[in-house]
């Protein structure tokens, strides 16, 4: 089972499994660890963007980044490089436009994910 | 695919080298550091040590001697760069193997990590085709020392707790650090630190007022470690103080970094007076921003946005400056009483001649009495408007301005919040000043706060 990448899919079930294997417990681990990072990071993008704060914006978006490497949600994790280079940038009116698809798109992943881990095919 | 074996114990162990067993792996992702722990656990048989961030790492290594770090560039409070600058510069670990894998691909920080040392450099993310196998069979290959000594050595720490303000002294010297807490002891609560990386720890920790930094110290540039410490925030009225030979300090003075700059003494009465002369923060200043963190940054805003709107004019921090006014001297005082215990006072000083031109520059009259109590009630105003704002009750007095015919100007406030600002025009100069003073318990009048401190 090795999907071929299809570009920028919500979630890319090739990637997942390039890291877990066969580790059935590993895919269930970073699922729950997903499902409990993720919001927490995205709530943290949010009160950046709202505060105005370019720095912050951008390290909450490479944390968001990794996070989401490391489950195969390739759209989210582009979006998110996005959001980080922008406010890198300084342009946060670009980082903020990106904010929708961003959570658009790790809603999208988590959907994916959790069927995935639990048993149903993958997305892509 | 990653189920294939490989890396199972080497043919030399137990003949003086064995394969890497600990490894800490350091990422501010938790899913990375999830991953790589199961990972090097099931494939490599290693025990895998955790760090959030380059300060964890740091404070690990010490404790839990490892045979390889994974290494992250871009994480909170100490990355990975500031991580590795410490472990190159610490004897015991200098030569400890360190992979780093990141998202970070910028060249500068690429060359920056090469240049200090690195067994290899991947790109995240981990899934990407080739990584892990690439990571494994680079730590496969390193062997180390059976019978190693532990890559760590122990370095002293020390904490002194006394009464009054909490002042953290970084330096190599115990000998030096003995004279700060012989000098200064009876003043301040000193801590003390003899290396960088204890220092922001304990700085993180007891979150200091004021830190005064040594030049040599190890495990990180004194100039890194002040650059740190404002990044993190500690506080917002952190006083950062270097001490360095006398022909160093107009150097350092210029990088920007430090509020001031004090000459190596070992001479008491010299160095009290030079440290004098900074008006260090009391107790009253430190307790009223407990109640009000952004006390500093709101009256920075309030001068820097009335001087700025109203006069047009850039305003400069003056913190540490003594403005040469002569007598006579227009000063017009504002009161505010924070919360039920605290005074406050904002003053507002130009020499007459000044006043006048600026009143006249202000209203068309030379009424500097006017003028300058008007600019202090708006200052004063915008204050209050925003401490009201974060729920804090202030009080407003009434403007009061006199004229003083002799004696000199106060050139820092007894309990200055280390908030000063001018503004210099071809016809005048004005200066805004804020500080504070505890009465407990203190009258809701506010008008009495304007003689509170006088």
């Amino acid at each position: 089972m090795t999907p071929q990448p299809t570009g920028h899919d919500a979630f890319n079930s090739g990637d997942f499994l390039a890291l877990t294997a066969n580790d059935v417990e590993m895919r269930h681990g970073l699922l729950a660890i997903f499902l409990s990072e993720a919001p927490q990071l995205a709530e943290r993008l949010s009160r950046a963007l709202a505060a105005n704060d370019p720095r912050e914006v951008a390290l909450a978006a490479h944390a968001l980044r990794s996070l989401l490497a490391s489950v195969g949600g390739r759209a989210a994790f582009h979006c998110a490089g996005e959001i980080e280079r922008a406010a890198k940038g300084g342009d946060l009116v670009a980082a903020a436009a990106l904010h929708g698809e961003l959570g658009e798109s790790t809603e999208l992943l988590r959907t994916a994910l959790i069927a995935f881990v639990r048993g149903a095919q993958p997305s892509c | 695919m990653l189920s294939e074996s490989g890396f199972g114990p080497s043919p030399s162990e137990g003949a003086g080298v064995r394969p890497v067993r600990h490894i800490m792996v350091c990422d501010d992702d938790l899913a990375v550091r999830y991953a790589m722990k199961r990972m090097f656990a099931q494939e490599l048989r290693a025990e895998v040590i955790e760090a959030e961030n380059g300060l964890v790492a740091l404070k690990a290594l010490r404790e839990s001697p490892v045979d390889l770090l994974i290494l992250d560039i871009n994480m909170p409070v100490v990355d990975g760069v500031e991580a590795l600058q410490a472990i190159r510069s610490t004897p015991a670990l200098a030569r400890l193997p360190v992979i780093v894998l990141s998202g970070e691909c910028d060249a500068e920080t690429v060359k920056r990590v090469i240049d200090l040392g690195v067994t290899d450099y991947l790109s995240k993310p981990l899934s990407r085709p080739g990584t892990w196998e690439r990571l494994k069979r680079i730590t496969a290959s390193l062997q180390v020392e059976a019978k190693s000594q532990p890559a760590h050595q122990t370095m002293s720490k020390g904490a002194t707790l006394m009464a009054g303000h909490k002042l953290l002294v970084v330096d190599a010297s115990e000998d030096f650090r003995y004279f700060i807490r012989t000098t200064f002891g009876t003043r301040f609560r000193i801590v003390e630190a003899a290396n960088g990386i204890d220092a922001l720890d304990i700085a993180l920790g007891a979150r200091p007022h004021a830190v005064m930094i040594g030049r040599d110290i190890p495990q990180m540039a004194a100039d890194q470690l002040a650059q740190k410490l404002r990044t993190l925030k500690i506080r917002q009225d952190l006083v950062l103080i270097a001490v360095a030979a006398r022909a160093e300090l107009d150097a350092i003075r210029k990088c920007g970094l430090y509020d001031a700059c004090v000459p190596r003494t070992f001479v008491p009465e010299v160095f009290a007076r030079e440290f004098d002369a900074l008006g260090p923060a009391s107790v009253p200043l430190a307790e009223l921003l407990e109640l009000c963190p952004t006390l500093r940054a709101q009256m920075v805003s309030a001068a820097e946005q009335v001087f700025g709107m109203m006069l047009k004019m850039d305003v400069e921090p003056r913190d540490r400056v003594v403005i040469p006014f002569q007598p006579p001297y227009a000063v017009a005082k504002i009161g505010l009483a924070i919360g039920d215990r605290f005074a406050a006072r904002i003053d507002l000083v130009a020499d007459v001649t000044s006043a006048n031109a600026f009143a006249v520059a202000m209203f068309g009259v030379p009424e500097p009495g006017e003028a300058l109590g008007e600019l202090s009630n708006i200052v004063a105003g915008r204050v209050k408007h925003a401490l009201v704002n974060d729920h804090i009750n202030v009080t407003l007095g009434l403007p009061d301005v006199s004229v003083v015919e002799t004696g000199e100007v106060d050139a820092r406030p007894h309990d200055s919040l280390g908030v000063r600002f001018g503004v210099t025009s071809s016809d005048y100069e004005l200066e805004i000043r804020f500080s504070v003073s505890a009465r407990n318990p203190i009258a809701a009048d506010a008008a009495s706060a304007n003689k509170g401190l006088s």
